[in-house]
C-alpha cells in the first residue's frame, strides 16, 4: 500500500470510528445521568462528514481498487472494504449531506422532550451513517449484506421515532416490509452468484454469460424496491413524510442511493448485456418519472410531493443506467461516457437538491407545525432564508440552467439525442426518441409540480393562522438549519456553473466503468458559467438601471379585487386547483373525482351551500396492492382451517409430511 | 431524402389523410377530406405527366369533381339537414387516434420495405407507403367513431387508400373501370345519405353504436 | 467568437437594429392586419414603441403582498429572453458564434416560464392563480412537440447545436425538404400556443376567465409591465424567427442564395408570418379551455411526423 492508499485508508476509518464513538456515547448517555448538548452529537456527526470528504477527494482520482479488512470472519465472509473510483462520487455525497444535516439536527432535537428520545435519534443516526458508509465501501456480498441491513433497520427506527403517532409506527411498518422483500431478493442473488463463480467477493462476479441472468434480474428488482421504482415505490411517500426533518434528508440523499450504487457497480461494471435487464430498467425508469411527478403535481403534503418527487429522480436515473447499458452492448463509448457521466453526476446532484428541498420542508414544519400546503402560504415574507434555500431547489431539480439539475439532465438527454442518429437498429433509435419526448414531458410536469409547491407554500398571502405567525427562529439570524440549507444551495449553483469542471474530475470514473478514455471537455461544450454570468449581469443592470429609480415611488396598495372589497386569504388560488387542469387531462391514472353538490332553495337557482368535494385514489393501492393484500388474510383465513387443535391431526400432519420426505428422499 | 413531386404528393395525401383524425368536429373532418382527395387527384394528374397516358388525366378530373367537390359538398348537406354538428363520443379521444394514425405512417413505411415495387420503378414504394397508411387512417376513423356520417367519411377513406394503391402500382386501369368505381362510389354514398335521414328520423340520433338489436 | 472585420460588424449592426426594433413592429403589423380585417385603421404600426414609452414614464403601483419574486421576474426574464436571441437562429444573420444547444434553448424558455408563474402566483390574486396553472397546462402540452420537431432536425443533422443545424451549409439537411416544412408547420403551430394567441387565448379578451398570458400579468404596472410587455414581443419574434427560418430551409433556392438575399429574406419571413398570425386572429374563434389539448394534439402529430422522417434516414 502506497502513501495514498494508506491516507485514505486512515480517513476513512476515521470517519467510521468518529460515529462509532457518537453511538458509544449515547450508550454511555443512556446508562449514567449525563446529559449530552445536541450540539456535541451534532459536531461529532460533521466530524464524521468532514472526514469523508477529505478521504473521498483524496482518493477520487485513484483508479484501482485496493481494500482493507477491518475485522476477521463474519462467518461465511470477512468485513472487508474497498474503495476505488466509483465509490469517490458517492462517499463525497455523502460526506457533504453528513455535514449539512448536522447542522440542522439540533433545532429538530431542541424539540424533543426529554434526554431518552434525544439520545434514541441520535444513535439511530449514527447508526444510519455508519451502516450507509460500510455498504458503500464493502468488498463482498456478506459484508455488504450485514451493512444494508443496519442501515434499513436504523431508517424504520427513524421514521417510527415519532413513536406516539400511530401513522408514524405504519409507515415504519411498510418501509420495513420493502426492505425485507428487498434484502430477500438481494440475498438469493447474492447465492446464486456465489454457486457460479465461487466467491463472494464484487470484484470476482462478471454478468455477461446467461447463466446469471436470474440474478441481474433478482439484483435489479431489490435495487428498484429500495430505490423505489414503480411499481415498488408504494411505501416511499408515508415513510418519507412520517420521519422526522433532518433525518429526511439524510433518508432520501443517501439511503436510494445505495441502491444505484449497487446497480453500478454490480451490473454496469459487470459488463451485463442481457436485454432483458436492460429495457425492464429502462421501461420501469421511464413509468416512474412519469408515475412520480404525476402523483407529485396533485398532492396536498409537502413531504409527500417531495417523495414521489424522489420517485420520479429515480426513474431518471434508472433511465441513465438503462442507455449506460445499451451503449456498452452495441459498443458505443462516446455514448457510454455521456450516459455514465450523467448518471453519476445526477445521482450526486439529487442528493445534493433533495437533501435541500426535505430541510426546507423540515424547516416549514418546525415553523408552522403543518405539512399541509392548504394551511401554508406568504412565508417568503416570514422565512426569506427557507424560501430562498427552497426556490433553488426548487429550481435544480425542475432542470433550471444555472444550476447543477440541468448539467445532468443534459448529459441524459444528450446520451439518448446522440442514441437517435447512431447505428443501432431502428427499434432502439426509435426507443431514443421516445424517451426524449417523454424526458421533455417529465420535465415540463416537475416545473408545474414546483412552480406549485414554491408558489403556495411561499407567496401570496397566508392560508391560515399558523403560517402568519411563521417564524424562521433567531430573528432573522441563520440558524443551523437555514444555514445548512444555504451552503447546498451554494454548492447546487457552483456545481451548476462549474459543471464541465465537474465533468471533467468525473472522468476517471467514467473510464474505469465504460472502459474507454472519452475527452470529457466535448461533453458540454456550452459555456454555461460564462453565460450565466451574462444573464446576471444582465438582469442586475436591468434592475438596477431600470427599475431602481421607480424604486422611491411606488405605491402599495391590496391586490387587485375587482372592486369587491378586501379578499381574504380565501379568495387565493389553492394547490388543489393549480394541479387541477393537469389532474383531470390525467384522471384516468390519478382516479380523480370531483363531486358537486349544491343545496338551497330550489336548488339551481338560489343556491345556499356549494360542496365540492375532490378525491383521488391511488390507483395502483387499491387495486393491485389491496387486492394481493386481501388474497394473502383470505389465504390465511382459509389456513386455519387446518389448524383444529386436536392432538391426533397435528400427530397425523408430522406423519404424513415424514412420509412424504422418506419418498422424496428415495425417489431422487 | 430527397422529395421529389410523386413523393411530396403522396406524404401530403398521407399527412392530410391522419389529420382527418384529430377532430370529430364534422365539417372540419369533412374540409381535411376535401383537401385529402385534391391531393390524390393532383398526384394521379402528376402520374399521368410521368407516364405520358392521357386517360390518366380524365380518371384525375373525375376523382377531382365526383370525390372531391360533390361528395363532400352532399354529405354537408345531409349533415345540415340532419343536424348533427360533431361526433360527440368516439371510443378512443380524437388526439389519440390521430397520434396513433401517425405511428400507423411509420408502420406501413416498415410494410413497404418488404412488398416488392413495380419494377423498374422505385416511387412505387413511396406510393404504397402513402396508400398503406390512408387505408389504416379509414380502418381507423371507422372503428373508432360513433357517428353514420363519420362511418362514411371512413369507408371514403378507405376508398382513396385502395385506389391510390392501384393507381401507384398498375400506373392506372383502364378507363371504364376506373369510372365504374367512381360511379359505385357515388351512388353508395348518395344511398348511404338518404339512409341518413331515416335512420334520424326513426331513432332520434346517428349513433351506430345503439343500433345493436337485430330485430325487435 | 467575434472577427473583426467590416461584414462582421455590419451584420452585428443589422442584429442589433433587429433585435431593438423588430419586435414592437411585428405587435404592430399584427395589429395593424387585425384592424384592416375589422374595417378599421387601426394605430400606427409603431405604436408598440410609443407604448412602451409611455409606461416607462408611469408611477407603479405594487400589492403589498408581494416578496421579492415580483420584481426580480421582470428584469430576469427580459434577459433570459435576451441572451436567447444571441442563442436561437431566428434570423441568418447572426453575429456571434455562440453554440446555440437546442437543450439549453429549450429549458431557458422553462425557466422564463419558471419565473413568470411565481410572479403570478406572488400577489395573492385569484386571476394570477389560475392563469398561472393553465400556463404551466398549456407548456406541459407544447413541449414535447416543440422538442421532438428540433430534435428530428438536428438528428438528421448529427449535431444537437441549433447554429450549426440551421446554417445553410449543412449538407445532410439540405435535401429534406419535407422534413423542414413539417417541422415549420409543428414549430408554427406550437408558437401560437405559447404565444398565447388564437386560437389558444385571444389577446385582446377583456374577460379575466378567458385569460391565459394576460390573466398573469395583471398585477404589474408601468416600468415593470414595459418591460413585461417588451419580454412578450421578443418571444413572438423568437418563436416566429425559428418557425419562418424551418420554412425558408424548405425552398431550395435560398440554398444558394447570398447572404443579403437570406438576410432580407429572414426578417420577411418573420413579419409574413405575422400576418398569418393576424389573419388567423381575424378568421378563427377562441377555442373552449376543455377543447384546447386537441388542437396541441395536431402539432404533436407533426412532430410526431418529423420523428418519422427522421428516424427513416438511415433506411435508405
Amino acid at each position: 500500500m502506497n502513501s495514498i492508499h494508506f491516507t485514505v485508508t486512515t480517513l476513512y476509518t476515521a470517519a467510521c470510528l468518529v460515529w462509532a464513538f457518537g453511538f458509544v456515547i449515547t450508550l454511555i448517555s443512556d446508562v449514567t445521568k449525563i446529559q449530552i448538548k445536541d450540539k456535541f452529537f451534532s459536531f461529532i456527526m460533521m466530524a464524521g462528514g468532514i472526514t469523508a470528504i477529505a478521504g473521498a477527494v483524496k482518493g477520487f482520482c485513484y483508479k484501482e481498487l485496493f481494500g482493507y479488512q477491518i475485522f476477521p470472519n463474519f462467518g461465511l465472509a470477512p468485513l472487508s472494504c474497498q474503495s476505488d473510483t466509483l465509490t469517490g462520487p458517492f462517499i463525497l455525497l455523502m460526506g457533504v449531506i453528513t455535514t449539512t444535516s448536522a447542522l440542522a439536527c439540533p433545532s429538530y432535537t431542541s424539540g424533543l422532550a426529554t434526554k431518552n428520545e434525544r439520545n434514541l435519534f441520535y444513535k439511530l443516526i449514527f447508526l444510519l451513517l455508519l451502516g450507509t458508509f460500510l455498504s458503500f465501501v464493502s468488498a463482498n456480498a456478506i459484508a455488504f449484506l450485514v451493512c444494508f441491513e443496519v442501515m434499513s433497520l436504523s431508517t424504520a427506527g427513524l421514521i417510527a421515532s415519532d413513536h406516539i403517532r400511530h401513522r408514524a409506527q405504519r409507515a415504519a411498518f411498510s418501509y420495513i416490509t420493502a426492505s425485507r422483500v428487498a434484502t430477500a431478493l438481494l440475498t438469493a442473488a447474492f447465492l446464486w452468484m456465489q454457486h457460479i463463480s465461487g466467491s463472494f467477493n464484487f470484484d470476482a462476479w462478471h454478468f455477461e454469460s446467461s447463466r446469471t441472468l436470474p440474478a441481474a434480474l433478482m439484483i435489479f428488482i431489490g435495487v428498484a424496491i429500495k430505490a423505489g421504482l414503480w411499481p415498488t415505490h408504494v411505501y416511499l411517500p408515508q415513510s418519507y413524510a412520517e420521519a422526522p426533518g433532518p433525518a429526511t434528508a439524510l433518508i432520501s440523499g443517501l439511503v436510494s442511493k445505495v441502491s444505484i450504487y449497487l446497480m453500478l457497480r454490480l451490473i454496469v461494471l459487470g459488463d451485463c448485456h442481457s436485454p432483458y435487464v436492460i429495457y425492464a430498467a429502462l421501461a420501469l425508469g421511464l413509468i416512474s418519472s412519469v408515475w412520480g411527478v404525476l402523483f407529485a403535481l396533485v398532492e396536498r403534503d409537502i413531504k409527500r410531493l417531495l417523495a414521489y418527487s424522489s420517485v420520479e429522480n429515480m426513474g431518471l436515473i434508472m433511465v441513465g443506467i438503462a442507455l449506460a447499458m445499451l451503449s456498452k452492448h452495441y459498443g458505443l463509448p462516446g455514448i457510454a461516457a455521456i450516459a455514465v457521466t450523467g448518471v453519476i453526476f445526477h445521482t450526486v446532484n439529487h442528493g445534493l437538491f433533495k437533501s435541500l428541498l426535505m430541510l426546507g420542508a423540515a424547516s416549514i414544519e418546525k415553523a408552522t407545525h403543518t405539512r399541509e400546503l392548504s394551511q401554508l402560504g406568504g412565508l417568503a415574507r416570514r422565512m426569506p432564508w427557507t424560501m430562498l434555500g427552497f426556490f433553488v431547489g426548487g429550481m435544480a431539480i425542475c432542470a433550471m440552467p444555472p444550476t447543477n439539475g440541468f448539467a445532468s439532465k443534459w448529459l441524459i438527454y444528450q446520451g439518448y439525442f446522440q442514441l437517435s442518429f447512431a447505428q443501432v437498429p431502428l427499434v432502439d433509435r426509435a426507443i431514443a426518441m421516445a424517451v426524449i419526448g417523454s424526458l421533455a414531458f417529465v420535465g415540463a410536469l416537475s416545473l408545474a409540480c414546483y412552480a406549485k409547491a414554491i408558489g403556495i407554500a411561499f407567496l401570496g398571502r397566508a392560508r391560515s393562522t399558523a403560517a402568519k405567525a411563521a417564524d424562521e427562529g433567531a430573528s432573522g439570524k441563520l440558524t443551523g438549519l437555514t444555514l445548512a440549507q444555504l451552503i447546498l444551495a451554494v454548492i447546487c449553483i457552483i456545481l451548476g456553473t462549474s459543471a464541465s469542471v465537474c465533468m471533467h474530475g468525473l472522468s476517471p470514473v467514467l473510464a474505469y466503468l465504460t472502459g474507454s478514455y472519452a475527452d470529457p471537455s466535448s461533453l458540454f461544450p456550452i459555456p454555461q458559467g460564462q453565460l450565466c454570468l451574462v444573464g446576471l449581469i444582465l438582469a442586475s443592470s436591468i434592475y438596477i438601471l431600470v427599475l431602481g429609480p421607480k424604486t422611491q415611488s411606488i405605491n402599495t396598495y391590496i391586490t387587485w379585487d375587482c372592486g369587491y372589497g378586501p379578499l381574504s386569504a380565501r379568495a387565493e388560488e389553492t394547490g388543489s386547483s393549480f394541479s387541477h387542469p393537469i389532474g383531470r387531462i390525467f384522471a384516468q391514472i390519478l382516479q380523480l373525482d370531483m363531486v358537486t353538490t349544491i343545496d338551497g332553495k330550489d336548488r339551481r337557482h338560489f343556491p345556499e351551500q356549494i360542496r365540492v368535494e375532490t378525491k383521488m385514489s391511488p390507483y395502483l393501492e387499491t387495486r393491485a396492492y389491496r387486492r394481493t393484500l386481501d388474497l394473502i388474510s383470505w389465504l390465511s383465513l382459509t389456513m386455519t382451517r387446518l389448524q383444529t387443535g386436536s392432538i391426533h391431526v397435528h400427530l397425523l400432519y408430522v406423519f404424513l409430511t415424514m412420509l412424504f420426505l422418506v419418498l422424496l428422499g428415495i425417489t431422487l | 431524402m430527397t422529395l421529389n413531386t410523386f413523393e411530396a404528393l403522396a406524404m401530403l395525401s398521407a399527412i392530410l389523410g391522419i389529420l382527418i383524425l384529430g377532430t370529430t368536429l364534422l365539417r372540419s373532418n369533412l374540409s381535411f377530406y376535401r383537401l385529402h382527395t385534391m391531393a390524390i387527384a393532383a398526384e394521379t394528374a402528376w402520374i399521368a405527366h410521368l407516364t405520358k397516358e392521357e386517360h390518366l388525366y380524365f380518371i384525375a378530373l373525375g376523382v377531382l369533381i365526383v370525390k372531391a367537390l360533390f361528395i363532400p359538398t352532399f354529405l354537408s348537406w345531409v349533415m345540415k339537414k340532419v343536424e348533427v354538428g360533431s361526433d360527440k363520443q368516439t371510443f378512443l379521444a380524437a388526439p389519440l387516434s390521430m397520434h396513433l394514425g401517425a405511428l400507423m405512417l411509420g408502420i406501413s413505411y416498415l410494410i413497404s420495405q418488404q412488398i416488392p415495387g413495380l419494377v423498374g420503378d422505385p416511387d412505387s414504394r413511396f406510393g404504397s407507403t402513402a396508400a398503406m397508411s390512408i387505408l389504416f387512417t379509414g380502418v381507423l376513423l371507422m372503428l373508432t367513431r360513433r357517428a353514420a356520417l363519420s362511418q362514411i367519411v371512413g369507408f371514403l377513406v378507405i376508398e382513396n387508400g385502395i385506389y391510390l394503391f392501384a393507381i401507384t402500382q398498375t400506373h392506372g386501369m383502364p378507363l371504364l373501370i376506373e369510372m365504374g368505381f367512381l360511379l359505385e362510389v357515388l351512388v353508395g354514398v348518395m344511398i348511404s345519405g338518404l339512409l341518413l335521414f331515416n335512420i334520424k328520423k326513426s331513432f332520434e340520433h346517428i349513433d351506430v353504436s345503439q343500433l345493436t338489436d337485430l330485430k325487435d | 467568437m467575434i472577427a473583426i472585420d467590416s461584414a462582421s460588424m455590419l451584420k452585428l449592426g443589422a442584429f442589433l437594429v433587429s433585435i431593438t426594433l423588430m419586435p414592437p413592429l411585428t405587435v404592430g403589423i399584427i395589429r395593424k392586419v387585425k384592424a384592416r380585417f375589422q374595417n378599421r385603421i387601426g394605430a400606427p404600426i409603431i405604436q408598440p414603441i410609443l407604448d412602451i414609452i409611455k409606461l416607462m414614464h408611469k408611477s407603479e403601483t405594487i400589492s403589498k403582498h408581494v416578496s421579492w419574486i415580483f420584481r426580480s421576474a421582470s428584469a430576469i426574464n427580459i434577459s433570459v429572453l435576451i441572451l436567447l436571441s444571441f442563442l436561437i437562429p431566428w434570423t441568418t444573420f447572426h453575429p456571434l458564434n455562440i453554440p446555440g444547444d437546442l437543450f439549453f434553448i429549450i429549458y431557458l424558455l422553462a425557466l422564463s416560464r419558471f419565473f413568470t408563474v411565481l410572479a403570478a402566483l406572488d400577489a395573492g390574486s385569484a386571476f394570477g392563480g389560475f392563469g398561472a396553472s393553465r400556463e404551466v397546462t398549456l407548456a406541459l402540452l407544447v413541449e414535447p412537440a416543440v422538442i421532438l420537431c428540433l430534435v428530428s432536425l438536428g438528428s438528421t443533422a448529427g449535431t444537437s447545436n441549433l447554429t450549426e443545424v440551421f446554417a445553410f451549409n449543412n449538407l445532410a439537411l439540405k435535401t429534406h425538404t419535407g422534413l423542414w416544412f413539417i417541422a415549420g408547420c409543428g414549430l408554427f403551430l406550437a408558437s401560437l400556443v405559447e404565444l398565447s394567441r388564437m386560437p389558444a387565448d385571444d389577446p385582446t379578451t377583456h374577460l379575466e376567465l378567458t385569460m391565459v398570458h394576460e390573466a398573469m400579468i395583471l398585477e404589474n404596472s408601468a416600468t415593470n409591465l414595459a418591460l413585461v410587455e417588451m419580454t412578450h414581443f421578443i418571444k413572438i419574434v423568437l418563436l416566429l424567427g425559428i418557425s419562418s427560418q424551418c420554412f425558408l430551409h424548405a425552398i431550395p433556392y435560398m440554398w444558394r442564395a447570398s447572404d443579403l438575399t437570406r438576410g432580407l429574406l429572414s426578417v420577411a419571413g418573420v413579419f409574413a408570418l405575422a400576418t398569418t398570425i393576424a389573419v388567423i386572429e381575424s378568421l378563427s374563434v377562441k377555442l373552449r379551455w376543455t377543447k384546447l389539448p386537441e388542437f396541441i394534439a395536431y402539432a404533436v402529430a407533426m412532430s410526431i411526423f418529423c420523428v418519422l422522417i427522421a428516424l427513416s434516414r438511415n433506411m435508405h
